[in-house]
């Protein structure tokens, strides 16, 4: 049977498909970040003064801040002088109308990472999904406005948002991340070019998955795409986002920031399939994603729940949060990460408690190999008005080789005595007799391997749409692939 | 200047150097050292202190007191044969063939885990300890009380070293008397040789102006064993650092830890595991009871280090919180660096399983009794590893009497 | 002793009780058989006072007084006693230590003495004899690392010391052998009395070969739905429930 060296030898050889270059003229500004680089931002997107302000302060902010170094991960210091804030396809320049205005070169580029963009191909399709493409730093194409638009769901690039919605993004930009939350959070603010904006109004049930789907692609260039999406009392909506980028030398860094608003009896379901490039066996190149990710249920009886499966970038560090402010209001934060070769992952979550009766679940499976470092930081607190708060944490981690880590640091800060909390962690090998069992019942070696990380993964996969569900397993299978020699 | 004189010089040139922790070092996160910084000199006092009934009676035990950090010979039992020393006694014969090995009692590793000022501070200025060697395959075959009394600030330093083979049973209790705003700076340093077996209790129960800081710092050998008890009821504000080495292939450690607070009482426990050989066992079990205003923290840390392979290591913290302005941080930590590996934690804060109150009311008891019952039990499951009867039920009646109705528990379970 | 009137009881939204009515009076034994989700086992926790049942409508009245408004402590110290179908085990709680406890309180409210701690131990070890229970059992935590027939065991030597007039035997039979069954049953039939009165909820014929009950009721869509004698149970051993449906 498979030793545990063989399983980590075949997960190196794991294979990236979603490296290739699409060949296409762009519209990049010159790496480097001051004043006239946003300002040149801003005007390129045709902004209102009131967000250029916006993000100056953002800017001015970060320039007295330091980059965080409480995560366990190692890394070289970015040069925040040598990356490219702006890269957009020349053909998108003034936006395209309609699909068939969009580059074909760029549809392809969707197709082969299996992302359909022309409508009709969903017509076979048991269910629909609106897709926002985001190319580098715009956005290129957004499927299914119209149908939206009737249901009066709005879901279109956040650049475009500005000027259709101003009032709304006014209303809520910031309120969740501020501009000065963090680091990451502060430059993203400063410079961020596009991302998707959702708004669904009162009582409306979204009437298709919505879905965002980033690729970075030019050289030297970052990524900052922010997300806003508000869910008006009693709306509901299923969000999903994936994201690759091509095999590069160079590490590449996105920081992106998501906001979520959900008001009284409002529920936003948000899914990520984050495969960057995660750099080659040796840890060259790949994308550092320091990404803010947070929700406030503002409303009572709302709820939230973030669903991630995380398997590549070189380096992530990311902590969807959760802040209950509505009595009976709920989140959930459900994850699987996937570290090999010299992968490094600080990822977890926070739920802050600060309504009644408020309740969260977090489980969180992390699976390391290879020399792969990988932590689940998390943190639960319950405030002093939090009666009867309830929170369950499940994190198990599986080691694959003896130069792997997994690591734990959940932080608990109760201060009201009705709350409720049971944290759970586990750290072991895949199982050997586990293996032995599915073998002797006559599964192969590596099927076995599968199942066994599948079945671990299994409570967050169950949490997935089904077209994700579908998508995760098989970017699992992958990292996993060829574990018998 | 003696090796002696250096080292303690060295030791508080480190002191000036760190300085006291502050909230926003990450191990200090919750636990306000401010506070004692006008605390770490002695004010001397006027009062006696009488340790007549002082500290647990009926203890079949040998003794060692120590009245604001110095040795009482006069009131203390010391076993023959078994070389036990008080350090300020050994300090005054630094000279000749042992002077470094008695500098070296007063070295700070600064490459241990969770190191700070106060460390360094006692390594500077401890005033006495005790110095415990027990030689190879040697029994102790009554276990070792050391009573501390102060009523004002002092700096005590222990070390006991526990030969091949050999076992003994050690408990170190802490009380004060009067009224004065004064700190316990105490460091216990254990080394467990191949096979030895050490049960290391360590009561706190010093007066609410008191505040106590402590580190016990523990080397195990192969196949050694390590069992700690450590119970805080008292002080204002009380921090532990338990720092255990599993060193040798095979050692096992047993950390057990009750705190019941209530007022406005704070305490910490930082313990820290390093498994760094293979098939060493660690087990944790803590519990706290906050009433009051009372304010409990536990981060409990395991490290398992590469190549400690077959490291079989679980940790468990419940808490509960009687009042709605106590408070309770924890953080159980775990960090592997190898594959082969069997470990979890867990942790819980809250009420009482709603299955056993209904099961004790409709046994006839009353809700409110019903719960406290429970309360008592909750905590008394970290003494169950107690293995000495005299002191756990010293314990039980000292934490009993600080849960809320303790007479109406007493009169019901008739203790 | 205890009258059950029109009993309406929902869990969850869910309806269990349909309309239950019985009347058990002192001396008499009772058997309650029926089959899964019959709403056996929410009777006796409904009785006992446990949380988490609504009793929309119906009444239940013992020895004159409304149970509904009385706490599970009260319903204790009025002599009513539920052996649990899965005894929870509670560490740290000794055995003994919670016996005294529930009888003193008892005592208490009865405006008698307590108990002094020689005679108690003394009426303790005679208990456990009564059902066989190894001494080493009495101070150990109440249930805890019990085996499933142990802690069966632990209920009937439970109700033995506290001495109800009520007591509901929620399926004790269950997960016991032969040996245990007996041991058990004798120690129910040794507490049998005119002034008390014993409710069995079980699933098999079995039970009452030892413990001989005075009324078999069929419970079944949360109402009664046949009545008889000790025939009954043989007879529903025979046929089944669907049998009983159908001849009501």
């Amino acid at each position: 049977m498979a030793t545990n060296e063989e399983i980590q030898q075949d997960l190196e050889k794991r294979e990236y498909d979603a490296g290739f270059i699409t060949d296409i003229e762009s519209d990049t500004l010159p790496p480097g970040l001051n004043e006239d680089t946003i300002r040149h931002i801003s005007a390129k997107k045709d902004e209102p003064q009131w967000l250029l302000d916006w993000r100056l302060e953002a800017y001015r902010h970060w320039l007295t801040m330091e980059e965080p170094t409480w995560a366990a991960v190692d890394y070289t210091p970015t040069d925040y002088q040598s990356i490219s804030y702006y890269s957009a396809p020349k053909s998108s320049d003034d936006g395209p109308d309609s699909l068939d205005e969009v580059d074909p070169k760029l549809l392809e580029t969707y197709e082969k990472l299996g992302i359909p963009l022309r409508e009709q191909e969903f017509l076979a399709g048991v269910k629909n999904i609106a897709v926002d493409a985001v190319f580098d730093s715009v956005s290129v194409a957004t499927t299914f406005k119209g149908k939206l638009q009737d249901a009066g769901v709005i879901f279109c690039p956040i650049s475009e948002a500005v000027h259709e919605y101003p009032e709304l993004v006014k209303q809520y930009l910031g309120t969740v991340v501020p501009q000065g939350d963090n680091f990451f959070a502060a430059l993203n603010s400063a410079v961020f070019t596009d991302g998707s904006f959702v708004y669904i109004p009162k009582g409306v049930r979204c009437p298709m998955e919505l879905s965002t789907y980033f690729r970075i692609n030019a050289l030297n260039t970052g990524q900052f795409e922010r997300t806003l999406i508000i869910a008006d009392e009693g709306s509901h909506v299923s969000y999903l986002e994936g994201c690759t980028a091509p095999m590069r030398d160079e590490n590449q860094l996105h920081a992106a920031v998501v906001e979520l608003v959900i008001l009284d009896d409002a529920e936003i379901k948000y899914a990520t399939v984050q495969n960057w490039y995660p750099g080659d066996e040796n840890g060259v190149g790949g994308i550092y994603n320091f990404v803010t990710k947070r929700a406030e249920c503002r409303g009572v009886r709302s709820k939230v729940s973030w669903t991630q499966v995380e398997t590549g970038s070189a380096i992530t560090w990311k902590y969807p949060s959760c802040v209950l402010i509505g009595d009976n209001s709920v989140g959930k934060f459900f994850s699987v990460a996937v570290t090999t070769n010299c992968q490094q992952a600080d990822t977890g979550t926070k739920m802050i408690h600060l309504g009644k009766n408020t309740k969260s679940t977090i489980i969180s499976k992390g699976i390391s190999a290879g020399r792969a470092q990988q932590s689940y930081r998390g943190l639960v607190r319950m405030g002093k008005g939090a009666e009867n708060a309830r929170n369950f944490t499940q994190c198990d981690s599986l080691l694959l080789g003896d130069k792997c880590g997994a690591h734990t640091f959940p932080y608990v800060e109760v201060k009201n005595a009705t709350a409720t909390l049971e944290h759970e962690a586990t750290t072991s090998k895949i199982g050997e007799d586990q293996l032995f069992y599915c073998q002797q019942r006559g599964l192969s070696e590596e099927d076995a391997v599968n199942m066994i990380v599948n079945g671990f993964c299994k409570d967050v996969f169950d949490e997935l749409p089904m077209e994700f569900a579908v998508e995760a397993n098989r970017l699992m299978e992958v990292s996993l692939e060829g574990s018998v020699g | 200047m003696s090796v002696l004189t250096q080292t303690r010089q060295d030791a508080l040139n480190l002191f000036e150097k760190l300085g006291l922790p502050t909230q926003r070092d990450e191990d200090w996160k919750y636990t306000d050292a401010s506070r004692l910084k006008d605390l770490l000199e002695p004010t001397p006092v006027d009062e006696n202190i009488h340790i007549k009934d002082m500290g647990i009676t009926g203890l079949d035990a040998y003794r060692m007191v120590f009245i604001n950090g110095l040795f009482a010979e006069a009131e203390s039992n010391l076993p023959e044969g078994v070389s036990i020393l008080s350090l300020a006694e050994l300090e005054k014969n630094s000279v000749g063939d042992d002077a470094e090995g008695i500098a070296k009692l007063f070295t700070v590793d600064t490459q241990a885990p969770l190191i700070n000022g106060f460390n360094a501070y006692n390594a500077a200025k401890a005033s006495d300890g005790a110095v415990i060697i027990l030689a190879d395959h040697a029994i102790l075959t009554k276990p070792l009380y050391i009573l501390h009394i102060s009523n004002q600030s002092n700096v005590i330093r222990h070390s006991f070293m526990i030969g091949q083979h050999a076992q003994a049973e050690i408990i170190e209790h802490f009380i004060s008397t009067g009224d004065n705003k004064a700190l316990s700076n105490s460091c216990s340093f254990v080394a467990l040789k191949a096979e030895a077996h050490l049960e290391h209790s360590r009561i706190q129960q010093e007066g609410d102006k008191q505040s106590h800081v402590a580190r016990v710092q523990v080397k195990q050998c192969k196949k050694s064993s390590y069992t700690f008890h450590g119970v805080e009821l008292g002080a204002a504000l009380s921090r532990t650092d338990l720092v255990v080495n599993l060193h040798g292939e095979g050692a096992s450690c047993d950390l057990n830890g009750l705190f019941v607070l209530g007022g406005r009482q704070h305490a910490d426990h930082h313990t820290r595991i390093d498994h760094k050989a293979p098939h060493c066992t660690s087990r944790e079990l803590y519990r706290t009871v906050l009433d009051g205003r009372s304010h409990g923290v536990f981060n409990g840390k395991v490290l398992v280090h590469e190549g400690a392979i077959k490291t079989d290591s679980n940790m468990s913290n419940g808490n509960i919180l009687l009042s709605k302005n106590a408070e309770i941080d924890t953080k159980p930590e775990l960090e592997i660096y190898n594959d082969d590996v069997k470990c979890a934690h867990g942790a819980t804060i809250g009420q009482l399983d709603d299955k056993q109150l209904f099961y004790l009311r409709s046994r006839g008891i009353s809700a409110e009794a019903a719960q406290e019952l429970l309360t008592f039990a909750f905590a008394d499951e970290v003494l169950v590893a107690m293995r000495n009867q005299t002191v756990r039920s010293y314990v039980e009646k000292a934490a009993f009497a600080k849960l809320p109705h303790s007479d109406d528990l007493e009169e019901m379970l008739g203790s | 002793m205890l009258e059950v009137k029109d009993l309406h009881v929902s869990v969850d939204g869910k309806k269990i009780l349909k309309g239950l009515n019985l009347t058990i009076n002192a001396g008499e034994v009772h058997a309650i058989m029926g089959p899964n989700g019959a709403g056996k086992s929410t009777l006796s926790n409904v009785i006992a006072g446990r949380d988490g049942y609504e009793i929309t409508s119906g009444s239940i009245t013992y020895k004159n007084d409304d149970l509904l408004e009385m706490s599970p402590e009260e319903r204790a110290w009025a002599g009513v006693f539920l052996a649990f179908q899965y005894p929870v085990e509670i560490p740290g709680v000794n055995n003994t230590y919670l016996l005294k406890a529930g009888v003193n309180a008892k005592r208490k409210h009865q405006g008698l003495e307590e108990l002094d701690a020689f005679d108690f131990m003394q009426t303790v070890k005679e208990k456990a004899k009564l059902v066989e229970l190894d001494p080493s059992f009495l101070s150990r935590s109440v249930n805890e690392g019990f085996s499933g027939g142990e802690k069966k065991r632990n209920e009937i030597f439970q109700m033995a010391v506290l001495e109800p007039s009520l007591a509901l035997l929620d399926e004790t039979d269950s997960g016991l052998d032969i040996d245990a069954l007996r041991i058990v049953a004798g120690g129910v039939n040794k507490l049998r009395s005119p002034d008390k009165a014993i409710v069995m909820i079980t699933h098999y014929q079995r039970l009452l070969d030892y413990i001989e009950p005075d009324f078999v009721h069929v419970l079944a869509d949360g109402v009664i739905q046949k009545t008889g004698d000790k025939s009954l149970a043989v007879e529903l051993e025979k046929h089944g429930y669907d049998w009983v449906k159908e001849n009501k």
